[in-house]
């Protein structure tokens, strides 16, 4: 549990990546997304009860955290233009830079639904029990939403590559 | 899922997200010695406004009922009290003809009762 110091550290460097791309879907700049993911632990430290599971918890906390974020500051309509503007939402691997760009467009082309479950899967690791928790839904409605989002981010992916 | 299923997410998997700025740690630290410890919240402004708000209110309704009932009791009798309202009309002149009714009960009243009596 995250009561020790040692604990939280060890969640952020492993999760931490995950969680700021978790943000991202919401706000456009990599630093707001750190803030999201900064509020979302001191909330998980400060929590009188610790939570069963602490990193469902977080990525609850940072959803909130960067929704309230995106709507004081309405930043939501310039998203797209900050994420393509000049931050990368992946790594800077300069061998797939092409299918980071790719997977980028993508998954915009999602809806937020889809999206968060696909981030939280992939990126973020966690299991359709720990989304449905995080998310408010049931495991059922986590998997059908990753179902339906692979689907359409494979046909995506497929045309662009013919494309190419 | 598919095996194209299979194939596209370990695709996606293997794209590794933006690293965490090295200062993120050191900014949760601080937030944290910043904050009060848990179960010592300090109160915030709107509710210390809203406390002091509610007892201002209580004092200043209860100094007004307080008030009204005084000047109620301490006020003289005027004339116009004691007279009677005119719905009370009706109640009064029953209240006098009660007054002014024959008391006697009894032996006091003739009931023709020894008459009874004398008969065989």
């Amino acid at each position: 549990m995250p009561d020790s110091r040692e604990t939280w550290r060890e969640l952020l460097a492993r999760h931490g990546a995950g969680l700021v791309l978790f943000a991202r879907q919401w706000l456009g700049a990599h630093a707001d997304a750190e803030d999201a993911v900064q509020d979302a632990f001191v909330r998980l430290l400060k929590a009188r009860n610790a939570p069963d599971d602490p990193l469902a918890y977080l990525y609850a906390c940072v959803r909130t955290a960067a929704i309230d974020a995106a709507r004081t500051r309405a930043r939501r309509k310039r998203v797209d233009e900050t994420r393509s503007a000049s931050e990368r939402v992946f790594g800077p691997a300069p061998e797939q830079a092409e299918l980071s760009t790719t997977v980028e467009g993508a998954l915009a082309g999602l809806s937020d639904e889809q999206r968060e479950v696909v981030v939280m899967k992939i990126w973020g690791g966690l299991t359709f029990a720990q989304i449905a928790a995080a998310l408010g839904i049931s495991p059922n409605t986590a998997a059908s939403r990753y179902r339906y989002a692979i689907e359409r981010l494979e046909s995506v992916l497929a045309h662009e590559v013919r494309n190419d | 899922m598919t095996e194209s299923d299979d194939n596209l997410e370990s695709r996606l998997a293997s794209l590794r997200p933006r690293s965490i700025s090295p200062s993120l740690e050191t900014r949760i630290d601080e937030s944290l010695h910043r904050s009060s410890p848990p179960g010592r919240a300090v109160p915030s402004r709107a509710s210390v406004s809203l406390f002091w708000t509610t007892v201002t209110g209580g004092a200043i309704a209860a100094s007004t009922i307080l008030v009204l009932l005084t000047s109620q009791s301490a006020r003289p009798l005027r004339s116009a009290d004691l007279t009677f309202a005119p719905e009370n009309h009706q109640a009064s002149s029953a209240i006098l003809a009660l007054a002014g009714a024959d008391w006697r009960w009894g032996d006091d009243l003739n009931l023709n009762t020894n008459e009874s009596r004398r008969l065989p």
